[in-house]
């Protein structure tokens, strides 16, 4: 585990809490991929073929 | 002047900020982000009313470590004259630890260089001390970093290895964090850097 240390340096041009909503939309753009569903490809069942025994 | 309780947790950082240095500054902010310490620099305050030299000062005099990088101490291919910030904040730090108090005395400082011997050529008073090489690889100043603040502070820090793995990570995912804020590496200020590691690190550590 990593702790980091908080130290006041005073504001930049982008906000702290900007980018924490950065990594947050990223991570939330990561979750989307990962629980979107593969589309299968539909497959057909095929009939069986029907016993031509004792006609 | 008392000094903060934080001073044992302080890292002055003395290092060029060009664009071409930019991977390996800000891989020691990482190193020093993640080991749980304070990095302090001259860029940490924009205030044209400040006089840079005082900044420095009181920067070196809050702060029990340093880490100087000499590796562009190299002539100014317009001027051909060499730059000397790196040493002369070197020199200054070396003086506090020197002349100041028991505190003062305590300082630590890793030189940094892209070659070992290289230094020798242009401060050879400094002979005797450790200079590690990075070779103007990032990976390696966050190894050197790291290996060095756990000698000097004794603290239980993440293995080099681990950290260097972190940074790895850390670099990949930057791009598409960047992209969502509309700002380009390069247009990223000290502290915006510093915000920046700060955040992902307490990210990422919040997901395990």
């Amino acid at each position: 585990m990593i702790q980091v240390l908080e130290h006041n340096y005073g504001k930049g041009r982008v906000t702290r809490r900007q980018i924490r909503a950065a990594i947050k939309a990223v991570r939330a753009d990561d979750a989307e991929i990962v629980a979107k569903p593969v589309a299968r490809k539909a497959t057909q069942k095929s009939t069986p073929a029907k016993s031509t025994k004792g006609k | 002047m008392k000094l903060s309780k934080a001073y044992g947790r302080q890292v002055f950082l003395n290092c060029p900020f060009d664009d071409g240095y930019r991977p390996l500054y800000e891989a020691i902010i990482f190193a020093v982000l993640s080991c749980g310490f304070v990095v302090r620099c001259a860029r940490e305050r924009e205030d044209s009313g400040e006089p840079r030299i005082s900044k420095i000062v009181e920067i070196i005099r809050a702060s029990q470590f340093g880490i100087h990088d000499v590796s562009r101490v190299e002539l100014d291919l317009a001027n051909g004259l060499p730059r000397f910030n790196m040493p002369l904040e070197l020199g200054l730090f070396l003086g506090a630890k020197a002349y100041g108090d028991q505190k003062q005395k305590d300082k630590r400082c890793l030189i940094l260089d892209t070659d070992p011997y290289r230094y020798q050529k242009f401060v050879s008073d400094i002979a005797g001390q450790v200079i590690r090489a990075h070779k103007g690889v990032p990976a390696k100043a966050v190894e050197a970093t790291r290996n060095w603040l756990a000698t000097v502070s004794k603290r239980k820090l993440p293995g080099a290895a681990e950290l260097t793995r972190i940074y790895v990570e850390f670099c990949s995912e930057r791009p598409a964090i960047l992209g969502k804020l509309h700002i380009r590496e390069d247009e990223l200020q000290f502290v915006e850097h510093v915000h920046f590691a700060l955040e992902w690190l307490q990210d990422r550590d919040s997901r395990r």
